[in-house]
């Protein structure tokens, strides 16, 4: 049984998609956060479906690495959004407009 | 040569403000020598130049063939004399006219610095070069202007002279590029002789609008006009020097300079006799009822020089002849009165014509000496200015077209120039003195320049021979590019001219007693003025400030989600391009073969994602957020990647952990937005959403059908000692990129503990009272016990997966995961606390462990005489335990694991810490 | 094809990726520093990290090849997924020099500010090497990972300041923006790795040029795009700037500072790398993108500008056009231009940095004081630091004989020689609009009167000698440009 290429392409375009309406639809910074690692999740399922169409392995690699960046990018932005948070009460992205102008 | 005069300028200019200790006098006098000197050496050049020209070039910019060139010919040494022999005079006048002005040492720097780049303009032999001067001009033009900067006048005056010139310049930069790429070079010789070449280009016309918008803004031509009367707040030997004598000339010089390669044609003819005609005009209707000296002259000034460029404009030889007599005859009569009204204005403190009177007898030589300048402005035989008047005249007439209205504007103009000349002199100086003076003596340095000035005018008047073959007729061939003579003579015979002459004179008395009533007339036109380019220019500068805020309320409102709506449409416009420019879309949705399996996972994670992006609950959303990355690990497995699958789901297991524990803290969701918007921004990212979706499968339609697997072979890997294809990879291949994934882990750590690391002081207090509540309600009796238990095995769990990482799925990477999940799970059962004892050493410190040994054992490898980090293996034999194989790799494998527990645990345990 | 392993051993090459590994270990080993240090004091650690700088400066010097990246004998290495030839050299001493003139100037304000936190020092090194992968990379995995440790380092950076409000709206809205970014960066990768098979630069290139259907492919262009907007949202290019003014003016000045030079020249380095050899077969398709982009990048940069009376925003909304005006040697893709671009990223190096030195000077506590107004008589009061700042100003302007001059010079020179003219004269336009707002700077500085009293202005030895480096830079750069344009004239492909 070989896993059909294109049907999970497809899936991982629409989840890619789903992921950026939720990124715009959503106020709250760690719901968007969230949103943007399905993004990464739904690009990385590309990776995979294409490495074993092409039969090559730079897209497994790639994956890997994508990862491990999320991770690291999730644990930086929680911090973020906590020292955001110590200091207004607030995690709603409409209240992240002291700068602007 | 040439480059050190220039050295020798531009070091005075840096000795000037040091050189002010020693007082303003002693100063300036120090200043008039570098001047003086070059005077006198370019002098000694007059018949080398006559020759032919002469260029010295310096490699500047190699690599883009910009050379530091200097081009002296007949036109440039013309302008070299003006420049140094009336500084020379201006420096003696400035040292005593602004002895009591406070900040002098900025006033003579920069006043030497604009000596030093008018001649560096005029003595260009490249048009980068020129260009670079040009722009000096102008900002030390800015600095001078606005030197009393106290008041609002001086500094508006400064900014709109600097703004006027300065964009004109940036338009000459546009054109001379233009030009360097249509001669096919930069040099100034070059490009003078490729006239023919720029003139068949289609190019031609750019170039010439953009070359006289530059002339034009410098020059004062009509419509840029009016800064030049602003910049009158300068101190007046600033006004005397720039704003008659040089600088505003430079307009001039460019236009002489290229009228070899530009001139000729009809849009050069019409564009320069239509601005000059006009600045002509303008000069005297703008003059009439003027009542300050200063005001007056730069009117006059307009006026002149809308007749040079109109003069260059007609382009006849004798056009020519009559330009440069007359730009000379203007710098010498300009320059005297220019330093004459700030002798007034010392000597009296005013300079409105209907206050000063009777000043002759105080100062007798001065008025000689105006006398004389203001006879050869009203063109009176025998001074130079009558021999100019003369020669224009004769070219009008002469004129190949419209001859008529040319002589007809031109008498107009020096009938202006005969009643200003006649107010300069008759007011002022006589009549009954009734004016308190300055009893104190005029110093002679003062005296010196409007008297060597004026008579100049006098002796080049009686003696025309002086210069006509030595200065002149060089100039003339420069600016004609072929060989010509000037010939000037003081009496031609009874003829039209003089005719002309004799009715001018007429009229300029007319005029002269005219003048005050005229005055009351042209102070009822003064509003319509108003409407002229000067308010053009300030409704363009409040325009483009209102645009500026405008456009940055709009854009910049702040607002993140609208940052994140703008990136979104921008792709999707990127995206549409995209199928436009690969011509429709193929779209071609293929579910026939569909499995079962794969339609479940699918289900399974769109529905999830669907909760994800729509769920008010947030555990609802993180744990929707868990089944999707568990669903794709189970793809990954799918795919045959099962190392990857259990990356993603230890991955996937440690981030819900740490969304869990951060959103605990957090509150829930507010409905901050409004509908509106939140229907806006949903009514976008669909759309957007479906034109991606769209846009990628039309994609992946026509990218599946390219067969490029064949292109690359499956590889396998027998010798890497390891079959888990992304460890061997991690450790062996790409060891490199896997440095680059400890840094990403090691930086987050370190990142997240610099921002989370200290509480802030005012609460901290209070939250370690409520962070020790926390942690005892989160003690739960079976969560502890299970951990108990669990733990030593998770641990040796953790142990094998690191140690058999080269055969089978596992390594340092996903055995420290295993372990530093095992730490927070510790931390979740019994509190942070509890679990930073068992760990005994800082998270941090187990990341610099680990990062010692990984690459302390890169450098094994190196100094064993192996590429660093590649593999350096050993097999150790355990008797019937089999063999375990050390090597390098494996101590980099050790390090990797060390730092993931490091890494992850300093992530967590500060994010678990309650505050 | 030879088997993984073979390549493996034969392809790890040490020297390829030693500046970076000298500067990833001095900033691992900082951190243990960081670690065993007394709170609070973080001085050795600013000290230590320019040490590590200067030594990987030398490393990196020692890789200079004079002949050209073409023929010279460039260092590849790791399965051919970095390559340490002349365009990377010359872009790792620009990291260098904006990295160093940031330590300097950061020690003593961040004892102001009351955050000494040794972090600070090994995020900027971490930073640094992230953005050198990005200029060596020659796969676009290796140009990925550089990406993100630089920008984890800097989200990070950009939010240090935890206790204040404005640093962490920074930090927060660089984050969530970066990473939306970033996915479709990755997406547009994974799509042209789905056409071409491979993810390295050179081979994507090679694949495009024997297979021209590839080229009028949707997935092709598709990726194109959205690669493009990873890159150009790190560049700051309209309409992908929006986050630059808010995250500049919250951020701390110095990393404002080095943000606005290093990580910006690291972005057009990996963009240069991948646009000009991967796909320079769709050379038509982004340059017409570009050309448009290129243009409103400049007119939003400026026009904005102008409404500006906080100097750090001022000089942010600059930086988004001055991005504009690199990508007028990105459109023009000759020779001229492209170097253009090198040598430009580090003119406005050395004057950006030099101008935000000032701004760190100037500043007092909490650095509301930075308006036109808390700028007002400056010059007169602090004569040297006024003269500085004049001169970064004219630089930015683009008025000789200083380093901005020559830039745009070259940048608009090699428009003009591939024949975008007109290109070249809306940016000379927009360089005329860009002298409202610098010079209103120096209006204030010299023509209006002391608001207040500037006694509190204390010369500190690190940031006054990075003014000092910035001016020698400007002049060195402005007045005998020929070495450096030589070299950058090496560097390029």
């Amino acid at each position: 049984m070989s896993p059909t290429v294109y049907h999970y392409l497809t899936l991982s375009a629409i989840l890619f998609s789903m992921g950026t309406i939720g990124v715009l639809t959503r106020r709250n910074a760690i719901v968007i956060f969230m949103c943007i690692e399905l993004m990464l999740n739904a690009v990385n399922l590309s990776f995979i479906a294409l490495s074993r169409h092409l039969g090559n392995l730079d897209g497994q690699i790639f994956v890997f690495f994508v990862m491990a960046v999320a991770a690291a990018e999730a644990a930086v932005g929680l911090a973020l959004m906590i020292t955001f948070f110590r200091n207004r009460e607030s995690i709603e992205v409409d209240d992240i407009n002291l700068l602007k102008w | 040569m040439l480059l050190f005069s220039l050295v020798l300028i531009f070091a005075a200019a840096a000795l000037a403000p040091w050189l002010l200790r020693f007082g303003a006098v002693r100063a300036s006098t120090f200043l008039t020598f570098p001047p003086l000197v070059l005077t006198g050496y370019f002098l000694t050049l007059t018949d080398r130049v006559g020759a032919g020209a002469v260029v010295e070039s310096h490699p500047w910019v190699p690599a883009l063939g910009v050379n530091l060139t200097f081009y002296l010919d007949g036109l440039s040494l013309l302008f070299v004399l003006l420049v140094s022999g009336v500084g020379t005079l201006v420096f003696l006048y400035a040292g005593h006219y602004m002895r009591e002005e406070p900040q002098l040492g900025r006033f003579f720097f920069f006043l030497t610095f604009f000596m030093g780049s008018m001649l560096g303009l005029v003595l260009a032999g490249n048009l980068i070069t020129l260009f670079v001067f040009w722009e000096l001009t102008s900002i030390s033009s800015y600095f001078l202007i606005g030197y009393r900067h106290g008041e609002e006048e001086s500094r508006a005056a400064a900014l709109q002279a600097l703004l006027v010139t300065g964009l004109g310049g940036l338009a000459l930069l546009a054109g001379f590029l233009l030009l360097g790429q249509v001669a096919g070079s930069l040099e100034m010789s070059a490009v003078l002789g490729s006239g023919e070449v720029v003139r068949d280009h289609p190019l031609y016309l750019p170039i010439l609008l953009l070359v006289l918008a530059g002339a034009f803004t410098k020059s004062a031509q009509f419509p840029f006009h009016f800064w030049l009367p602003s910049a009158m707040a300068a101190p007046t030997p600033v006004s005397a020097y720039l704003h008659s004598v040089t600088m505003v000339k430079a307009g001039i010089y460019l236009l002489a300079r290229f009228s070899p390669v530009l001139g000729g044609t009809p849009p050069w003819q019409w564009s320069l006799i239509l601005a000059g005609a006009a600045t002509m005009l303008l000069g005297v209707v703008l003059a009439i009822g003027q009542n300050d000296l200063k005001r007056l002259l730069a009117y006059s000034t307009i006026n002149s020089l809308g007749i040079l460029v109109f003069l260059l404009g007609i382009d006849t030889e004798k056009a020519v002849h009559a330009a440069l007599v007359f730009l000379l005859v203007h710098a010498l009569y300009k320059g005297a009165l220019f330093l004459v009204a700030g002798i007034v204005d010392h000597q009296t403190g005013t300079r409105d014509i209907r206050q000063l009177r009777g000043l002759g007898r105080q100062l007798p030589l001065i008025t000689v000496a105006t006398a004389l300048a203001a006879l050869s402005m009203a063109g009176f035989p025998p001074l130079f200015g009558f021999i100019g008047k003369e020669t224009i005249y004769h070219v009008v007439l002469d004129a190949p077209s419209a001859a008529p209205l040319l002589t007809l504007l031109t008498v107009l103009a020096n009938v202006l120039l005969v009643a200003v000349a006649a107010l300069f002199v008759l007011k002022p100086f006589f009549g009954r003195p009734a004016m308190a003076v300055d009893p104190h003596p005029l110093p002679a340095a003062m005296t010196l320049g409007p008297v060597l000035l004026a008579a100049g005018g006098l002796v080049i008047g009686l003696l025309p021979w002086l210069i006509d073959e030595r200065l002149l007729t060089p100039a003339a061939s420069a600016v004609l590019a072929t060989p010509t003579q000037v010939e000037l003579a003081l009496w031609h015979g009874i003829n039209l001219n003089l005719l002309l002459s004799l009715l001018t004179f007429v009229l300029g008395a007319g005029a002269y007693l005219g003048w005050l009533r005229w005055g009351q007339m042209a102070a009822r036109w003064r509003p319509l003025a108003g409407w002229g380019p000067a308010t053009w220019y300030k409704w363009g500068l409040k325009g483009l400030t209102g645009t500026a805020a405008a456009q940055t309320r709009i854009l910049q409102h702040g607002y993140l989600s609208l940052y994140l709506l703008a990136i979104f449409v921008a792709t999707c416009g990127f995206a549409g391009l995209a199928l436009w420019r690969a011509g429709g879309v193929p779209l071609a949705l293929q579910l026939g073969d569909l499995q079962f399996f794969e339609a479940v996972i699918a289900l399974l994670i769109l529905a999830s994602a669907v909760v994800a992006i729509r769920s008010d609950s947030r555990l609802g959303a993180i744990v929707a957020m868990g089944v999707i990355g568990y669903g794709i690990a189970l793809i990954y497995i799918e795919f045959g990647a099962p190392d990857l699958a259990m990356t993603q789901f230890i991955i996937e297991t440690i981030t819900v952990i740490l969304f869990i524990l951060v959103i605990s803290r957090l509150p829930a969701y507010a409905e901050l937005s409004s509908r509106g918007s939140r229907l806006r921004d949903a009514l976008v990212a669909v759309a957007g959403g479906g034109l991606m979706t769209v846009l990628v499968l039309a994609a992946l339609a026509t990218g599946s059908e390219s067969r490029l697997a064949d292109f690359f072979a499956e590889t396998t890997y027998p010798e890497a000692h390891g079959r888990d294809i992304v460890n061997v990879i991690l450790v062996d291949f790409r060891a490199m990129d896997t440095l680059g994934e400890i840094t990403v882990l090691g930086l987050a750590g370190a990142g997240v503990a610099a921002l989370l690391r200290l509480r802030p002081t005012s609460k901290r207090g209070e939250n370690r009272h409520q962070s020790q509540e926390q942690e005892e309600m989160r003690q739960s009796l079976i969560l502890a016990t299970a951990t108990r238990y669990l733990m030593p095995m998770l641990l040796l769990l953790s142990l094998f997966l690191f140690l058999r990482g080269h055969y089978l799925p596992g390594g340092g990477f996903i055995g420290g995961l295993v372990a530093a999940a095992t730490f927070s799970l510790h931390a979740f059962a019994y509190g942070v606390k509890r679990t930073r004892q068992i760990l005994r050493l800082r998270p941090r410190t187990y990341i610099g462990l680990g990062l010692l040994l990984a690459l302390g054992s890169g450098l094994v490898s190196l100094v064993t005489g192996h590429p660093f980090l590649t593999g350096r293996w050993e097999a150790l034999q355990f008797g019937a335990m089999g063999e375990l194989q050390l090597g390098t790799p494996l101590a980099f494998d050790a390090g990797v694991f060390l730092v993931v527990i490091g890494a992850t645990l300093a992530i967590l345990l500060p994010l678990a810490e309650g505050d | 094809m030879e088997n993984l392993a073979q390549i493996a051993m034969q392809d790890v090459n040490f020297g390829a990726i030693m500046p970076s590994l000298v500067l990833v270990c001095f900033g691992m080993a900082l951190l243990l520093v960081t670690v065993f240090s007394p709170r609070g004091k973080t001085t050795h650690v600013a000290y230590l990290s320019i040490l590590a700088l200067v030594v990987t400066g030398i490393v990196s010097l020692a890789t200079w090849t004079p002949a050209g990246s073409l023929v010279g004998n460039w260092q590849e290495g790791f399965g051919g997924s970095v390559r340490l030839d002349n365009f990377a050299t010359f872009f790792n001493i620009v990291f260098l020099i904006a990295a160093g003139l940031t330590i300097l100037m950061s020690d003593d304000y961040l004892k102001r500010e009351e955050y000494p936190i040794g972090e600070y020092y090994p995020l900027i090194l971490f930073t640094t090497a992230g953005a050198m992968w990005m200029a060596s990379g020659t796969d676009l995995m290796t140009i990925f990972l550089g990406l993100e440790v630089l920008s984890i380092s800097l989200y990070v950076l950009a939010g240090f300041f935890r206790r204040q409000e404005r640093s962490n709206e920074a930090g927060l809205k660089y984050f969530l923006l970066g990473a939306f970014s970033t996915g479709f960066l990755l997406y547009g990768i994974a799509l042209i790795y789905g056409v071409t098979g491979t993810t390295k630069v050179a081979l994507i290139g090679e694949i495009l040029a024997n297979n021209p259907s590839l080229l009028t492919n949707t997935m092709t262009l598709a990726g194109m795009g959205l690669m493009s907007i990873g890159f150009l949202f790190k560049i700051a290019a309209a309409p992908f700037h929006m986050w630059t003014p808010d995250v500049y003016q919250g951020a701390p000045t110095p990393i404002t500072a080095f943000m606005s030079a290093g990580p910006k020249a690291a972005a057009f380095a990996a963009f240069l790398r991948v646009f000009v050899i991967g796909l320079a077969g769709l050379q038509d398709q982004w340059t017409s993108l570009l050309w448009i982009l290129a243009v409103l990048t400049m007119i939003v940069g400026n026009v904005v500008a102008i409404y500006q009376t906080n100097l750090k925003r001022m000089l942010a909304y600059s930086s988004i056009a001055h991005a504009g005006y690199a990508l007028v040697g990105m459109v023009a893709a000759n020779a001229i231009g492209l170097s253009g671009i090198l040598f430009y990223m580090l003119a406005y190096t050395f004057m950006n940095l030099g101008a935000f030195a000032i701004l760190v000077l100037a500043g007092k506590k909490g650095e509301d004081n930075l308006t036109l107004d808390g700028f007002a008589g400056f010059g007169f009061k602090r004569p040297f630091l006024g003269v500085a700042m004049s001169i970064f100003l004219l630089s930015l302007m683009g008025i000789p004989p200083t380093a901005g001059f020559t830039a745009k010079f070259y940048i608009f020179a090699g428009a003009v020689e591939a024949g975008y003219i007109w290109l070249a004269i809306i940016g000379v336009l927009n360089s005329a609009v860009s002298l409202y707002y610098y010079l209103r700077v120096m209006v204030y500085m010299y023509f209006r009167d002391p608001a207040e009293d500037y006694g509190w202005v204390k010369m500190h030895a690190g940031a006054v000698l990075s003014i000092v480096v910035a001016i020698i830079g400007v002049f060195y750069l402005g007045i005998i440009p020929g070495a450096v344009m030589e070299f950058a004239k090496l560097a390029i492909f």
